[in-house]
């Protein structure tokens, strides 16, 4: 039996006005990391707030953990929701901002709760400094143990990684996926596609206030199938390899770089990888590499987005 | 750039190149700066490039300034020397524009530093080379030529009036000559004056409403508690009572302040620049101090605020 | 070639803060990257260089002569922040012009400049409209073309593609590897994104508590080893004994193969045992480091 989703979105619409921010969207959000894109103005920040219950869809219904959101302050406590911009005030130390967002929630053991937190963020030292004194990716950091503080079941993260360095996106990344390991759900929205790519098991992407494609990136590359795949082989012996790639029907056209590699349009992609070994050898060129050019969350985005 | 220009007949075809080209000309540097900034400040404040309704407030502000000359200049006109109820000609006319001229300052002053300051534009010119007070002399430049061109603009209207009305022209201008000089110089002096403190109030604060109030309020305020302190007489006397009827002896007025109110009346901002418009124009003075302490006033209101611009913008920072 | 930017025990601290301490390196030609993050040093990197502040002790030179003691120093730098710093009621067209004028160059030819400029980084009819109405995208590149407008030897960019989405992030990139590349302006890029860096940069220098942890040119960092990563959908262990069979080990890691320290031997033989079990071939290629490695696995703070 699956699990049940976290997160259910059923046919949601907002609008404001005349403006339609989010058009019909279904979509279910099951536990693990699941990663929200689109291009700006798309309508994610919408959905993340409405499925934080800070926005009453114009129409259809949002459930979280089996129950409607909107108002439903019980379940709020089993939320953690991280928006992109949120007004800090720089006097309070570190911890006296977990603490004061761990009262908010009605954490029990409140200092146990802080200390975890914080711990898990790794900012143990810097807690008693006030929050002006903390650099953005530091600031980012805080932020995130008072997301977490009340160890919320369901985690809405928008843009957790604003201003964070390469160390701190490494820690990040362990730390979400140490969270999905113990069965939470966590949502996050990021234009760092790089990251997403690495961290994320499923995505769903958001084009002008629709759901533009969902699931697996790759698998999501598969169904674009008006995008043949682009492919780089680098060999002994280009042109020979090229001439008998030529004669498949799996193959659009091949290009001889520069460089000597060859790029090949694939819409047959599959049969094209199962068969290039045994091409190769037929010929007596030695295969050095192969690799997809546009199989990239990056290139899947920048396909759905311009579809 | 080619040379040559290209072939346009026969079987030939040329390709140019369109990539990037190096800037191989002249570089002027902190002079056309300055110069740039000038021009864009008095560009800015006559609304000149920025569409229909950011011209509207100069507009009427200008219009403001020459108004009085003409309504001056008619009545002369149609009914002759009746004109001088208005105000007193040339020297009377800065007073009589007073009021519009620091609502020109506190409104219009604020456009040349805040937005550069509040939209940190500011930050793109501070890392071009010129010194950040390159850029605070010249809005100070460009906003002093505009107020000198409002201020100039009426008493222009006035003379070529007064001239052209007189029965002898050449006689009025022979014996009037001297308020050419005076307009220019007192001229010069109030919008010196009327520059300084409504631009230094700017330099503090980045929000454009709140200088204008500033400024508005700091010369209400000085003006109306001034004037308490020092018009509003007590006059204490003596009521005697004589022969069943009661008579009042020696009435003797004088200010609250008694005769601190000389000195109370320096505090009066908005009539340093006027109390300098007398002195050029060579009439009695308003103040019953030596000339010398009205002037040290006015010199303190003009100097202290632009040192105070000057000082600031030194220290700015990205 | 002397280089361009040059930093020698470049020390600056703020009352008992360090922001910079001991900084020494070279930038010269070419897009070079300063990776690091928020409290690292960069910004005051880029404030002294710019001849904004002076150092504590040790010195910056840009072209040879320190910034902080003339300002004509700033004549061949451009310098794209990264926070807001556009004038809304104005026409791009009309702010270049200025901006160009302001660092030094006559009307005519600050116009001739403007209109060049706009078109190399890609606005169009926008040009002439406020500048207020823009996209964040236009705005990035009306930010880069004020930088570009006065022809600098070298320009400074601050996290050029902070807030921009995917696609913005791709076109910014892309204008900027043309700026460096094609139209030969050297470029210092300070960001906290190794994307960024891996894209565009030549050369990255690592800042960390205000020292310099790492230098060296981007392909150092992300260059191919010797290690071959074989990655198939199915097949891992018929493929593994056919290797072995002709003396090849093959570790298997998730979907991938590992081949250490493979030869033209090791790839015939792959390529072989990949044509008789007829499995689905994704991707064949050495092992490359990422800047990220950089932060895995020295240890924190150096």
């Amino acid at each position: 039996m699956t699990p049940a989703p976290s997160i259910e979105i059923n046919s949601v619409s907002k609008w404001y006005g005349s403006v339609v921010a989010v058009n019909d969207v279904s979509f279910n959000v099951m536990p693990g990391i699941t990663g929200l894109l689109g291009p700006n103005g798309a309508g994610k920040t919408t959905i993340l707030h409405m499925m934080a219950g800070l926005a009453k869809p114009s129409d259809g219904d949002i459930r979280v953990l089996g129950e409607p959101i909107r108002g439903n302050y019980k379940l709020y406590s089993r939320i953690g929701v991280m928006s992109e911009h949120e007004a800090v005030y720089n006097v309070f130390t570190g911890r006296q901002f977990v603490e004061f967002s761990a009262k908010m929630q009605g954490v029990d053991d409140v200092p146990a709760a802080v200390d975890r937190a914080i711990e898990l963020v790794n900012l143990a030292d810097a807690q008693h400094r006030p929050l002006g004194t903390y650099s953005r990716g530091m600031r980012q950091r805080m932020r995130l143990a008072a997301t977490l503080v009340h160890d919320p079941e369901v985690l809405i993260l928008d843009e957790p990684l604003n201003g964070t360095d390469p160390r701190q996106r490494l820690e990040f990344h362990d730390l979400m996926q140490k969270l999905a390991s113990e069965g939470r759900t966590i949502l996050i929205s990021s234009h760092i596609l790089e990251e997403v790519e690495t961290l994320a098991e499923t995505i769903l992407l958001v084009v002008s206030g629709k759901l533009a494609a969902a699931g697996d990136y790759r698998a999501i590359r598969e169904k674009l199938d008006d995008r043949p795949f682009q492919l780089r082989i680098v060999c002994s012996d280009p042109r020979k390899l090229a001439a008998e790639l030529v004669k498949l029907s799996a193959i659009d056209s091949v290009a001889v770089e520069d460089d000597g590699s060859l790029t090949v349009f694939s819409r047959n992609v599959a049969e094209l990888q199962s068969s290039i070994a045994r091409l190769a050898k037929a010929a007596d060129v030695r295969l050095i590499q192969l690799e997809p050019l546009d199989e990239s969350l990056e290139s899947v985005f920048s396909y759905v987005v311009s579809r | 750039m080619a040379s040559e220009p290209p072939v346009t007949t026969g079987p030939q075809g040329e390709v140019f190149d369109l990539g990037y080209q190096r800037y191989d000309g002249p570089r002027e540097g902190r002079s056309r700066a300055r110069k740039a900034i000038y021009w864009d400040g008095v560009k800015l404040i006559l609304g000149i490039g920025r569409g229909p309704k950011s011209k509207i407030l100069p507009l009427l502000l200008f219009i403001g300034a020459m108004f009085p000359a003409l309504v001056f200049v008619i009545i002369l006109s149609v009914a002759g020397d009746v004109a001088g109820f208005l105000f007193d000609g040339p020297a009377g006319y800065n007073g009589m524009i007073s009021t519009l001229l620091i609502m020109f300052g506190a409104i219009m002053a604020p456009e040349l530093f805040t937005p550069d300051r509040k939209d940190r534009v500011l930050d793109l010119y501070l890392v071009r080379p010129i010194t950040s007070t390159d850029y605070a002399m010249a809005r100070v430049a460009a906003f002093m030529s505009i107020v000198l061109a409002l201020v100039y603009s009426g008493q222009i209207v006035l003379q070529l009036g007064l001239i052209l009305t007189a029965t002898e022209p050449w006689g009025y201008i022979k014996d009037n000559w001297q308020d050419i000089p005076r307009f220019i110089g007192a001229g010069f002096l109030v919008a010196l004056f009327i520059t300084a403190i409504p631009m230094a109030v700017a330099t503090f604060t980045n929000r454009r409403a709140y200088a204008s109030v500033f400024v508005i309020g700091l010369f209400m305020v000085t003006a109306v508690t001034v004037e308490i302190l020092t018009q509003v007489e007590s006059c204490p006397g003596h009521a005697r009572s004589m022969n069943g009827e009661i008579i009042l002896d020696e009435l003797e007025c004088e200010p609250l302040t008694g005769d601190a109110a000389k000195y109370i009346e320096l505090l009066n901002f908005g009539a340093a620049p006027l109390f300098m418009n007398d002195l050029v124009f060579d009439i009695e003075s308003r103040s019953e101090l030596h000339d010398a302490i009205p002037i040290g006033a006015y010199g303190v209101y003009t100097v202290i605020p632009l040192a105070l611009i000057w000082w600031q913008y030194r220290r700015t920072r990205i | 070639m002397p280089p361009l930017l040059q930093a020698a025990g470049l020390t600056k601290h703020y009352g008992s803060t360090i922001a910079l301490e001991d900084a020494t390196f070279d930038v010269h030609e070419g897009v070079t990257g300063l990776l690091g993050p928020n409290g690292a040093g960069k910004s005051t990197a880029i404030k002294l260089f710019l001849g904004l502040i002076r150092p504590t002790s040790g010195s910056a030179e840009v072209l040879g002569t320190k910034p902080y003691e003339t300002v004509e120093g700033r004549a061949r730098l451009g310098y794209m922040p990264e926070h807001e710093c556009l004038p809304s009621s104005v026409t791009a067209s009309e702010f270049l012009m200025h901006m160009a004028q302001v660092s030094g160059l006559p009307p005519a030819h600050a116009r001739t400049r403007t209109a060049d400029i706009l078109r190399h980084v890609g606005l169009d009819e926008e040009r002439y409209r406020a500048i207020g109405e823009y996209s964040t995208g236009m705005r990035q590149r009306v930010k880069l073309a004020q930088a570009l407008v006065h022809d600098p030897v070298l320009v400074l960019l601050d996290e050029p593609t902070a807030g921009l989405d995917p696609g913005g992030r791709e076109e910014m990139l892309d204008l900027i590897s043309r700026t460096g590349h094609s139209f030969g302006i050297s470029i210092m890029l300070s960001t906290h994104l190794m994307g960024d860096i891996e894209r565009t940069a030549d050369r990255v220098i690592v800042l960390e508590g205000g020292r310099v942890a790492q230098e060296g040119p981007v392909s150092d960092f992300t260059k191919d080893t010797t290690t071959l990563l074989v990655e198939v959908d199915d097949h891992h262990d018929e493929i593994i004994t056919a290797l072995s069979a002709g003396g090849v080990t093959a570790i298997r890691r998730g979907q991938s193969l590992v081949i250490e320290d493979a030869g033209d031997a090791e790839l015939d033989a792959v390529r072989d045992a990949l044509a008789s079990s007829g499995a689905r071939l994704r991707r064949m290629a050495p092992h490359r480091g990422t800047l990220t490695d950089i932060f895995r696995d020295a240890p924190h703070g150096v």
